[in-house]
């Protein structure tokens, strides 16, 4: 460890950048990457999903909210026990998860894309956390084309990529149409099986 | 034969829409029971021989024909460009394609319903996917067979090549690692960690007093208010009693645990795999590969450092070949010399390489700290409206806060080099991991909203069997290392299990 230290202290004087680490102590022919060789991952141009997939959200989460006021107005009239002071709070909330929501769903669409190279794809969406998901191709295990009953309609689908890892972290690619899913499906298998 | 051919769709056996109507019957009884059971205990049952129950029930018997119908008119499965593909769903589209090389294991399988109907259920596991995701359900056994070997064919390359590993295992001369002995045994069980003892104590305590109670109420009651009385007016002393007591029982509660299940442990290392043995009454075997193991976990307590031993544990890629329990091997008792040992044996000079060494921004510790802060003030606050003496607790809420905060973030260190990744971790115990890093499946980049203000950003690095989260690293850094994380696995051409 202390070598180490050592090394970095010489490598940072030397270059007044600190991600020289990945060269070797004593053998520099030792063919190393830099790390300012390999693709960059700030270069990587996002395709914005499309403008349909907004729509597909808003009618899914009016649908939720048409219920969710429903069944509220339902309860107050069939329950002599809920007083309208309680309605009213609970009827507040609703209002406000809903304004939340869907100013969350506008102002997070423009940061939602996707972006396919050579050896990997990335999805990247959130408004309040900002999440990027990269997945090289030769970790994909399998990809399954979704389509609900409304992107149905839309002529959207879902393009949900399997890897090895924790399938919370696996990729779900939304907002493409289903030709578009189906083009990078395939260029997902001609890529895993050429690997292989 | 031109009868065995995948290649254009095929549905299930028409026995299968019997199958699909079993299996959803089960799953209304199952979300509904709580609901007949009511009707059954409350003498309502003759309710629901009114009209309007019947028109009900029967409605949804129709639906659930028609839906188990509909399920196995569009549940398709073939073969075409090298991928098992599965095709169903009728409201909800669903196309899943399992290329060749990522089977990792066909199953044949045949539960209670499927035996009378005369079908069975064919699983694939492919690593990546839920267990009853990629399953045909209702098959004849000939076709299941056919199909099993027509998937399994192209298989065999890969699979021969392991069989062999393991078959040259046997010829290279056998490495005893790691013997334990019952004096090792004590050791672990004295260092292990009593706080799963006494959860096991609570909960059992917990489920006896409940089960006392429903059998005789108010004996239990008056037991209870004794007890408590004698608590209240007890000394101290009685109450120390208590406390070693509980802390005794927790410690044969450890020691029972570690000899069942490490007693006779012997780790063997072969060519290229380790292979252990444990257990008192049940003896485990196992032989994991060293390609397999995705991560090496050990953890290292103030207790276990003073008896100079750790907690050693593999991680293995997460198949369904292998078994939850079993995914995560634990090699118990090793020092500081099999450790290195072991690490030398599972990978390629894992100590000798330069490292880029850093640790979470200073934004990490004041986070903590608020968190933690919060999030210990929320029980003491509720607890003090019933206790007022509970309110002073609060004055030690920051300190401990401050402390637990300090230590998460002078323990956490990420050490990347070229082929390694080290992670320095831990609160009490000081725990270390180290996973190659071409073995990463998916990498995440999460900022939040307070990071994106600070200039931060967290790495989740998605592995086989765990996730392995890299914090509050400055956001350039964050970018660099994942880059360069992306960069060795596509680069790689080794397989990752």
């Amino acid at each position: 460890m202390r070598k180490n230290i050592i090394f970095r202290f010489e490598l940072e004087q030397a270059i007044p950048t600190h991600y020289t680490y990945i060269k070797m102590t004593t053998e520099l022919e030792n063919n190393q990457i830099w790390l300012s060789d390999i693709p960059k991952g700030e270069s990587i141009e996002f395709t914005s999903l499309l403008p349909k997939y907004k729509r597909l959200l808003n009618i899914q989460w009016t649908t939720f909210f048409a219920l969710l006021i429903i069944a509220l107005i339902v309860a107050y009239f069939n329950f002599e026990e809920i007083g309208l002071v309680w309605f009213g709070v609970a009827f507040t909330l609703w209002l406000i998860f809903l304004l939340i929501k869907f100013s969350f769903i506008q102002l997070g669409f423009p940061n939602k894309g996707y972006a396919i190279r050579q050896k990997d794809l990335h999805y990247k969406t959130g408004y309040l956390t900002h999440k990027t998901i990269s997945v090289p191709f030769n970790r994909i295990q399998h990809v399954e084309i979704r389509q609900g009953f409304i992107s149905k309609m839309l002529d959207l689908a879902v393009l949900k990529i399997y890897t090895a890892g924790n399938s919370a972290h696996d990729l779900s690619l939304k907002g493409i149409s289903l030709e578009t899913a189906e083009e990078i499906k395939q260029i997902i298998t001609s890529k895993v099986t050429q690997d292989a | 034969m031109l009868k065995d051919s995948f290649d254009t769709p095929r549905r299930q056996s028409v026995t299968g829409t019997l199958f699909f109507l079993l299996m959803s019957v089960q799953k209304v009884i199952r979300m509904f029971w709580p609901l007949l059971l009511l009707y059954v205990f409350k003498g309502n049952a003759s309710k629901m021989m009114e009209p309007k129950w019947l028109i009900g029930l029967l409605f949804l018997i129709l639906i659930l024909i028609a839906h188990s119908i509909l399920t196995w008119y569009n549940f398709y499965f073939l073969i075409k460009d090298k991928e098992f593909v599965l095709r169903k769903g009728y409201l909800k589209r669903v196309v899943i394609a399992i290329p060749f090389e990522k089977i990792v294991s066909i199953n044949l399988k045949q539960g209670l319903i499927q035996q009378v109907l005369g079908v069975v259920q064919l699983e694939v596991d492919s690593a990546g996917s839920k267990k009853k995701e990629v399953a045909i359900y209702a098959i004849s056994r000939e076709i299941a067979e056919a199909l099993k070997e027509q998937l399994a064919s192209y298989k065999k390359d890969s699979s021969d090549s392991e069989d062999s590993l393991i078959a040259e295992e046997n010829i290279v001369e056998q490495e005893t690692i790691l013997q334990l002995s019952l004096k090792d045994l004590f050791r672990i069980s004295i260092a292990k960690n009593h706080l799963r003892g006494l959860l096991i104590i609570l909960a059992f305590g917990n489920n006896i007093y409940y089960q006392l109670k429903d059998l005789f109420e108010s004996e239990v009651n008056l037991a209870a208010d004794k007890t408590e009385s004698f608590l209240e007016h007890s000394s101290t002393l009685a109450l120390a009693g208590v406390v070693i007591f509980v802390l005794l029982l927790s410690l044969i509660i450890s020691m029972a645990d570690v000899f069942l299940r490490y007693y006779d442990f012997n780790m063997k290392s072969f060519a290229n795999a380790f292979s252990l043995q444990s257990g008192l009454i049940k003896r485990k075997n196992i032989t994991i590969p060293f390609s397999k193991i995705q991560r090496l976990k050990r953890s290292i307590n103030p207790i276990q450092k003073w008896l100079n031993i750790s907690n050693i544990q593999l991680v293995q890629a997460n198949s369904i070949e292998v078994s939850k329990e079993k995914d995560k091997v634990a090699v118990p008792g090793c020092d500081d010399e099999k450790f290195k040992e072991l690490c030398d044996k599972v990978y390629d000079n894992p100590f000798s390489q330069p490292t880029y060494d850093t640790k979470p921004q200073k934004v990490f510790l004041r986070r903590s700290f608020i968190f933690l802060f919060i999030f210990m003030s929320v029980p003491v606050f509720a607890l003090s409206l019933k206790f007022n003496w509970m309110w002073y607790l609060e004055i030690l809420v920051p300190f401990l806060a401050a402390g637990i905060a300090y230590l998460s973030y002078y323990r956490r260190s990420y050490h990347l080099s070229s082929d390694f990744l080290k992670i320095n971790s831990g609160l009490i115990a000081k725990d270390f991991s180290i996973i190659e890093v071409y073995k990463v499946q998916t990498v995440h980049i999460k900022r939040t909203i307070f990071q994106r203000r600070n200039g931060t950003a967290s790495l989740d690095l998605g592995m086989a069997g765990s996730v392995v989260r890299i914090e509050y690293l400055s956001y350039d850094e964050a970018i660099r290392m994942k880059d360069q994380i992306l960069y060795k696995i596509e680069v790689t051409k080794k397989k990752w299990m």
